[in-house]
């Protein structure tokens, strides 16, 4: 307190307000702040409209193409989803079910035709060094 | 219009239905003190109205963070004050890296604002004050013409009560010396 005496003894000003504002200022300010607080709510929202109106169905779209391929992609293979859901529940099973043996060797058929070239058998032989006297005395 | 309690208004603001029109009643209570309180820091009137908008703007995304364990009126200022920091500290990033210079600015803005109406001995007054660095030229105008307690500044600039009355100490001395050699 004693800085402040001191000071006003020094100077010889009263404390007013030396600063004026414009014309209404202060009755005009609460409706311009809400003003923009509105849209700053607008802006807030905007996120979420967005999702709804865009995001969203493009997710469901997303996921319908990626069911569909999944579905084309294993109808090929004679499976469909109750095939998969049951492959994936009784796997412990799999090998003395007649149907899924069936699945089984009919892909190691496939797999076989689309991939095991005469080439390859030779080559497997050669470097095995199994020659046709060994295949014949398997038999 | 009767001014109601802060308790009461914030108790409208905490309803939805309520809310714009409470929070509009807590703009006219304190829109005078905060403006004065930021226009003292900025100077300029154009400066605080920007600082003013961007204050309630916070106070109205901030409000439900407000429990009342201090006083409503320090939660605004410490809004009010922190906004008017960064934005000094904005101009000297971007307009004017030396901080002399943002003072003489200031300085020269206040001499030739035509919202600033005062005499020769309160221009020279604020001259003085324009000098101080930023947080005793707020201790300063607080303390001086809002004679806010320190107590109260403790809470808004939080900030030690012997950190405050040392730093409005060394800046009543400047003020004193400037006005003497002046």
């Amino acid at each position: 307190m004693k800085n402040m005496e001191e000071l006003i003894n020094i100077t010889p000003f009263d404390k007013g307000n030396p600063f004026r504002v414009p014309e209404n200022y202060f009755e005009e300010f609460p409706d311009k702040i809400m003003e923009r607080i509105h849209e700053t709510k607008i802006k807030d929202v905007k996120p979420g409209y967005f999702l709804r109106k865009f995001l969203y169905p493009a997710a469901a779209v997303a996921a319908i193409i990626v069911f569909t391929l999944f579905v084309i992609n294993y109808g090929n293979e004679n499976l469909n989803v109750n095939d998969l859901a049951e492959n994936q529940t009784d796997t412990a099973d799999a090998a003395s079910s007649f149907v899924k043996e069936n699945y089984i060797i009919e892909a190691i058929t496939i797999d076989e035709k689309d991939t095991i070239e005469g080439d390859d058998i030779i080559n497997y032989l050669v470097d095995d060094n199994i020659n046709e006297n060994l295949i014949a005395d398997a038999f | 219009m009767q001014v109601r309690d802060d308790a009461d208004i914030l108790k409208d603001i905490a309803v939805l239905q309520l809310r714009d029109k409470a929070f509009n009643e807590l703009v006219k209570k304190y829109q005078g003190r905060l403006y004065w309180h930021i226009r003292k820091i900025t100077v300029s009137h154009d400066d605080a109205n920007d600082v003013m908008q961007n204050t309630f703007i916070k106070i109205w995304k901030n409000i439900d963070s407000f429990h009342g364990e201090s006083k409503l009126y320090t939660w605004l200022y410490r809004i009010a004050t922190n906004e008017s920091i960064t934005f000094l500290n904005s101009k000297k990033r971007f307009v004017h890296p030396n901080i002399d210079e943002v003072n003489n600015d200031m300085i020269a803005r206040l001499e030739s604002d035509s919202y600033f109406d005062g005499n020769e001995a309160q221009l020279k007054l604020q001259q003085a004050i324009l000098r101080l660095p930023d947080k005793q030229r707020i201790v300063f105008n607080m303390r001086y013409f809002d004679e806010i307690s320190y107590e109260d500044m403790s809470e808004i600039l939080e900030t030690s009560v012997g950190a405050l009355k040392a730093s409005f100490h060394h800046a009543v001395k400047k003020v004193e010396e400037f006005v003497k050699n002046n």
